[in-house]
């Protein structure tokens, strides 16, 4: 728990907004004095969710306008600027917008099930949020099993994909549920893995408890395990259909995937969870790789809530960065890169988190000092496990470069071609290639 | 928790759990029916939580309504039209009646027969550690013989999927004969069947 | 026990995809004639049997304007804006085509100045319609618009250059029979200068973001690939031609309005691939901008047009021109009949015969390899449909 010298004045009272919980339970213990306790615990529950909801909504309006204008600035435009001070209301007119619109179903659709999705895929989108810790005691439910909660309620949500796709009774709508449940069943198992190596490592499934063990031990995950982070990266924004994992929407091939048939404020939910989704797996990224609402001491002066806030700002933009700037894989690469990389990389880094342990806990080691020797030998592990794959698993096609031949004064058909091609001296231009 | 809250949880669960039992075995859609399993399973968990088993819950949700249900529908999807949704047909009501009626019996004979007296109340505290060292310590050997029985199923199952064009005509005579059998309304005989052209089949 | 319709049928339809082999029932998908990668009105109905194509089935006709027909009753000149608007991302090649079809029936000499001008504005829409061409190309990769928009950048300033000199940007019908519309403006040349002056800039720039992009790579190599043989039996031109390695470009093998004074080479790739295609493109321009400044360096002066009737009535005969268009060999057919107005008007559109190619390329292949290879191809619905 956190050490605070000093300031013990405010320590605890309501208005130490460092830690938000403090008001909540002011308000708990009030509600205790004279009321039952279901109350007390039902208020508190709603509390959170309030201050979740509450928080999620504008944050999400001002998300848009955010990505909006970085992915401009990727591209040479200037990004929304008519609506409201620096194009800063135009979310607001966009969901205006799609409230208005008229809500089309197909005719040919199964109505409830239609129907459904775009409401139910709001249950994960928030649940989640409920065991992101914010500070030390900043967390709506800080379960003892809160790694495997965050698993199983992302998980859900592959099934609500599946009823929209499945209900909109339009091709291009099952296409995409069908790569979206494929990808997520798959970029699972890496993403399971890489947490398995956390929780292996720290001894722990409390999300807090990780959080915490990064700062007892002054070590955030990112630098022990280099690699798994990359791929929780990688998989966390598969799970997030970003490009370049955006296959289940891609555009230039099957339209808008799943939600296709869905318009107006049924297609506007969709696109809120998304937003909402890649902000909270953010913040996971940010919370178990990157230390959470802890950065070395700096947690006593700041509130925590805002180093976290200012992590998941970080990784958000490192998949806006991602996004703007890479074409997207296809299906069945994206599958064999799971299943012949991303898997057997995390597997083995599990096996190592857990010789480390091992090693850690039977030696009795002091860990100010392994820790590091052991951040430097999974650095090197990580690196030689990209370039083995680079070297074994590159298809063929790739290993050759591209060639550009430039045709001189030989102008003609087929026979031209050939002596063109069998010219002896460097070809003019090349690409790619080991 | 008080008793309120606690009677409020469970008959709300126990009324989605029973609820979403009973409508799998109405609707004749058969994705309807992964739905309503799922919000079935959905009440499981939670009734899981009520006994202070969170761990178990959250496997629940993982596993079942985030793994099994979606193996569920991909099974549905891959299958043919004809084989899909639930028939009309009595044919296979009566062992069902007589395997679902022996599961209630056992059921119950398990549920009377125990000394609920003895069971002690639990607390909410860190179930997985415990059920892991018991799986490790006092379980191995049936821990050892899933884990192989599973990765046996895996192997079968890919042995499964990889049906050779022998065994599609096998399974296209038999539908073939199958069809033969069938008697049509009159209305059919009218009117001639056309070809099944993939196009029409907006949903296969 | 009766069944009921459906039921039979879906029956029926499992028993046809057994027999058939594969064990699953395809699925056909109709991309278009609304679809965000079809480039236009374009349909393209696939057959998949999972991701894999088994039959593509092109369906055109969706933009057709009649303008053969129409062209018949126009005269000589009231026909070159209708050339604009045949292939509207290269509109300056198509009324280049046109008017030398139509001098060569007339049997008219082009000035020296108009010649080189129309040189310039040839390689400017060459420019033009590369950049477009190879970012949409990526964005049908899958990247989110960032290289489309810094290529269009550069396509700005080159219709920026065309509104300067004959005040329309896409729909330029700047060429006439016997010259060009206008002479140069004064501030033309320093603009083509400081453009001509950044480019190389800017493609260094698109090649580090693009060119070692491992994505890009596993997308487009090796993708919709088709061979030289294959290529010139099914009378491919332009850069999807060149990418197998056949050195063709009617700029050197039939040279037109001066080509042959001006020094260039001919980029050529290796396996034909959508890889090759996007390369060889990215190497015309280079070239491009090497005829650009011999043109500018060496830019005669004199009359910009020649004297021509308006209501020019050629002699009864034929005359077919053709010319390297940024899309391969766009040749015009004209046929006179000593009528004012052309007795038959033909376009060899070079997008509707490489369109041709897309289904050997694109069989047995992925839904996603095959949008990859259309991009490739850089179709422009316009000159298909005509």
């Amino acid at each position: 728990m956190m050490e605070i010298a000093g300031l013990s004045g405010i320590l605890g009272a309501w208005y130490d907004f460092r830690d938000l919980n403090n008001l909540q339970r002011l308000i708990t213990e009030w509600i205790a004095d004279w009321g039952p306790d279901w109350l007390a615990s039902i208020v508190t529950g709603l509390l959170g969710a309030l201050g979740i909801l509450g928080v999620i909504g504008p944050t999400l309006l001002v998300l848009i306008w955010v990505e909006r204008k970085v992915i401009a600035r990727f591209q040479q435009r200037y990004g929304p600027n008519r609506v409201g001070p620096k194009g800063l209301l135009q979310p607001v007119a966009d969901a205006v917008k799609l409230i208005l619109k008229e809500q089309l179903a197909p005719r040919a659709a199964d109505k409830l099930i239609f129907f459904l999705p775009p409401v139910l895929i709001f249950i994960p989108g928030i649940l989640i949020w409920g065991v992101l810790p914010f500070g030390p005691r900043m967390s709506v439910a800080d379960l003892n099993v809160g790694v495997l909660f965050l698993l199983a309620v992302s998980g859900t949500a592959v099934l609500v994909i599946f009823m929209a796709g499945w209900s909109s009774n339009n091709k291009y709508a099952l296409l995409g549920a069908m790569r979206a449940v494929a990808m997520s069943i798959s970029y699972e198992v890496p993403m399971v893995l890489a947490l398995l190596t956390l929780v292996v490592f720290s001894g722990t499934m409390s999300i807090n408890g990780i959080v915490e063990w990064q700062q007892q031990e002054d070590v955030i995950f990112i630098l022990l395990f280099p690699l798994t982070a990359l791929v929780f990266f990688f998989a966390a924004s598969a799970e997030l259909n970003r490009t370049p994992a955006d296959i289940s929407e891609a555009e230039s091939e099957i339209v808008a995937g799943y939600h296709t048939e869905y318009s107006g404020m049924r297609f506007g939910l969709f696109y809120a969870v998304e937003l909402g989704n890649t902000l909270v797996v953010s913040g996971f990224i940010a919370t178990f790789f990157l230390g959470g609402w802890w950065l070395w001491g700096l947690d006593e002066w700041v509130p925590s809530w805002i180093i976290l806030l200012a992590k998941t700002g970080a990784v958000y933009f490192l998949l806006i960065w991602t996004r703007g700037t890479l074409p997207r894989l296809r299906v069945d690469q994206l599958m064999s890169l799971c299943w012949k990389a991303l898997v057997p990389a995390t597997l083995l880094f599990v096996v190592v988190a857990f010789v480390e342990r091992t090693l850690l806990i039977s030696e009795g080691w002091d860990t100010t000092i392994a820790l590091p020797i052991m951040a430097v030998i999974n650095i090197g592990l990580s690196l030689g496990a990209i370039m083995l794959f680079a070297r074994v698993a590159r298809p063929a096609d790739l290993r050759r470069p591209a060639r550009i031949r430039m045709a001189g004064a030989e102008i003609g058909g087929l026979r031209a071609a050939r002596s063109v091609a069998a010219r002896s001296e460097e070809p003019q231009f090349q690409v790619g290639g080991d | 928790m008080s008793d309120f809250g606690f009677h409020l949880a469970f008959w709300s669960l126990a009324a989605m759990t029973i609820g979403g039992a009973s409508m799998i075995m109405v609707s004749r859609n058969l994705i309807h029916a992964v739905v309503w399993l799922v919000l079935s399973m959905l009440g499981v968990a939670g009734l899981y939580l009520t006994l202070s088993a969170d761990f178990i819950a959250v496997v629940q949700v993982l596993i079942y309504v985030g793994a099994i249900s979606v193996l569920m529908l991909f099974a549905i999807m891959l299958t043919p039209r004809a084989e899909r949704d639930n028939s009309s047909s009595l044919k296979t009501a009566g062992p069902a009646g007589v395997v679902v009626i022996m599961v209630m019996i056992a059921t119950f004979w398990v549920a009377i027969d125990t000394d609920w007296g003895s069971v002690r109340e639990v607390a909410l505290t860190d179930q997985a550690r415990l059920i892991g060292e018991s799986l490790i310590k006092h379980y191995i050997l049936p821990f050892e013989i899933g884990a192989v029985l599973l990765t046996a199923a895996l192997v079968g199952a890919i042995a499964l999927a990889r049906e050779d064009d022998e065994d599609a005509a096998v399974h296209a005579a038999s539908l073939q004969a199958e069809l033969d059998g069938l008697e049509f309304d009159p209305v059919d005989v009218v009117d001639p069947p056309i070809p099944a052209e993939p196009e029409s089949e907006a949903r296969s | 026990m009766t069944t009921s319709d459906d039921t039979r049928l879906a029956m029926q339809g499992t028993i046809e995809a057994l027999t058939s082999g594969g064990g699953s029932e395809p699925v056909v998908v109709n991309l278009g004639p609304q679809h965000p990668s079809t480039h236009g009105v374009f349909r393209l109905k696939v057959t998949l049997d999972g991701e894999i194509v088994q039959d593509a089935e092109m369906r055109i006709g969706y933009l057709h304007r009649s303008m053969e027909k129409l062209a018949e009753e126009r005269t000589y000149t009231q026909n070159i804006p209708f050339t604009d608007r045949i292939d509207y991302l290269a509109a300056m090649s198509n009324n280049l085509a046109y008017c030398l079809a139509a001098e060569e029936l007339l049997g008219i000499e082009v000035p020296a100045r108009a010649q080189a001008i129309r040189v310039m504005f040839a390689e400017l829409q060459r420019v033009a319609s590369h950049a477009m061409a190879n970012g949409t190309f990526i964005n049908d990769c899958g990247a989110w618009h960032t290289p489309l928009f810094h290529m269009f950048r550069d396509r700005e300033r080159v219709l920026d250059m065309f509104e300067m000199t004959c005040g329309a940007r896409l729909t330029t019908n700047y060429m006439r029979i016997g010259g060009v519309a206008f002479d140069l403006p004064d501030e033309l040349l320093p603009t083509l200068e400081r453009f001509l002056d950044d480019m190389p800039e800017n493609i260094a720039n698109y090649e580090a973001l693009l060119l070692e992009n491992e994505i890009l790579h596993a997308r487009a190599r090796g993708v919709g690939v088709i061979s030289p043989e294959m290529a010139i039996n099914s009378s491919l031109s332009g850069p999807v031609l060149r990418a197998t390695g056949v050195p063709w470009d009617l700029r050197k093998a039939s040279p037109y309005c001066g080509y042959e004074q001006y020094e260039f080479d001919v980029p050529v790739g290796e396996r034909g691939d959508c890889f090759d295609r996007f390369l060889v493109r990215m190497a015309e321009v280079k070239q491009s901008l090497h005829i650009l400044r011999q043109v500018v360096d060496a830019l005669p002066e004199g009359p910009y047009l020649a004297d021509v009737p308006l209501h020019a009535r050629p002699e009864p005969g034929e005359a077919y021109a053709r010319v390297e268009s940024p899309r391969g060999e766009l040749g015009f057919y004209l046929v006179s009949d000593g009528g004012p107005a052309p007795y038959r008007f033909h376009c060899r559109p070079p997008s509707l015969i490489n369109l041709s190619a897309l289904k050997e390329m694109s069989l047995g292949g992925t839904l996603a390899d095959a949008i990859v290879t259309l991009g490739s191809i850089d179709i422009v619905v316009g000159e298909i449909d005509r």
